[in-house]
């Protein structure tokens, strides 16, 4: 079974050179074995497989593919990770990445901002966190239940529609793409609208919700 | 009836209120709070029926959680007692309008939906959901 005491490989799977070496050096600092992934990188299913049989733990950033590091984001490469029941977390340096990485958030149970990991204790708490989630024991953060979502506004021709989930937090409205939303669904966006998603509702950020089993009402 | 048999459990949920009340006749819940907190406890209570729920005012902090209990489809609710205010006709209360109309519930169990201030507590007896 996995444990905590296992991760000791861990690798590092960013586009900057510089970023991977900085953080190469602090992860031995901490006592573990870096492995950083030099690019360009294999394609997705190849490379989750070689760096599983290389490291016992990845710590990813996002954007990858906008330098051709990698032809993927890395928050596909972390779902497609955590569906393997391997341990992952992604890292961002944007606030704005969030629209990217939502679709995937569902199986992307640890994202923080890179600064957060110059802290030991969010390593080791975040490390924990994953082997808990992979074991099953879903906290209830990341637990979907199906609820009601009141669209706001929808912007057909931007892409993006703005909604409300009164069960999570009556008073912020959060933003989603609406490539990210069934085909069955787009048609109702419009203001006023209402419908229903499983959603992680007891998740603290609006970064941390995930959506999914949309129905219309 | 003993008092041992009574319990009064009240949920941190942040900004807003929920309670529990639990004897050997049935469980009470004051109010939903938003967020997970009270879906999580009912589960983990194994509690698949509310045989009151007494929603004290339709803030966005109260009802918010109401909407949330009523789209479950493993809680059965007895009935549901609503502050007059209800009738302020917000988002939210058009949020749970929403549900038990999506959900069938008002035809299917005869439910009132208050329209007036004469509607001092509004009732939706014996409403439960479909299974």
């Amino acid at each position: 079974m996995l444990d905590t005491a296992d991760l000791h490989r861990v690798a590092v799977i960013d586009d900057e050179p510089e970023a991977r070496a900085g953080y190469a050096d602090y992860l031995e600092d901490l006592g573990m074995e870096p492995v950083t992934e030099e690019g360009p990188l294999a394609k997705l299913d190849h490379f989750v497989e070689l760096s599983r049989q290389r490291s016992d733990v990845a710590i990813c950033d996002h954007r990858m593919k906008i330098s051709g590091y990698a032809e993927f984001d890395g928050a596909e490469l972390v779902s497609e990770y955590i569906k393997k029941k391997f341990p992952a977390l992604l890292c961002t340096r944007f606030e704005d990445d969030i629209d990217e990485i939502r679709p995937y958030r569902k199986y992307i149970p640890i994202l923080l901002n890179w600064e957060d990991l110059m802290d030991p204790d969010t390593i080791r708490l975040s490390f924990e966190r994953l082997v808990a989630e992979l074991r099953g024991k879903i906290p209830p953060s990341r637990r979907p239940w199906r609820t009601i979502v009141r669209v706001h506004d929808a912007d057909h021709e931007r892409g993006f529609v703005h909604v409300f989930l009164p069960s999570w937090n009556p008073h912020e409205g959060l933003r989603l793409r609406i490539q990210d939303l069934p085909p069955d669904v787009h048609t109702h966006l419009r203001a006023g609208c209402r419908m229903f998603a499983h959603v992680n509702i007891g998740a603290e950020k609006s970064e941390d919700l995930f959506f999914d089993r949309w129905k219309v009402g | 009836m003993a008092s041992q048999s009574r319990k009064l459990t009240i949920l941190d949920v942040g900004h807003g209120n929920c309670a529990i009340l639990q004897d050997a006749h049935g469980v009470i819940v004051i109010d939903t709070g938003p967020g997970s907190h009270l879906l999580e406890y009912l589960d983990q209570q194994r509690i698949k029926r509310i045989d009151t729920i007494l929603i004290s005012h339709s803030d966005k902090d109260h009802i918010g959680g109401l909407a949330g209990l009523l789209t479950q489809e493993d809680v059965e609710i007895g009935r549901i007692c609503l502050n007059t205010d209800a009738i302020k006709r917000t988002d939210s209360w058009e949020d749970v309008l929403w549900i038990l109309d999506s959900l069938d519930l008002l035809r299917k169990f005869g439910s009132h939906v208050p329209n007036s201030r004469n509607d001092v507590r509004s009732r939706f007896p014996t409403l439960r959901h479909a299974t």
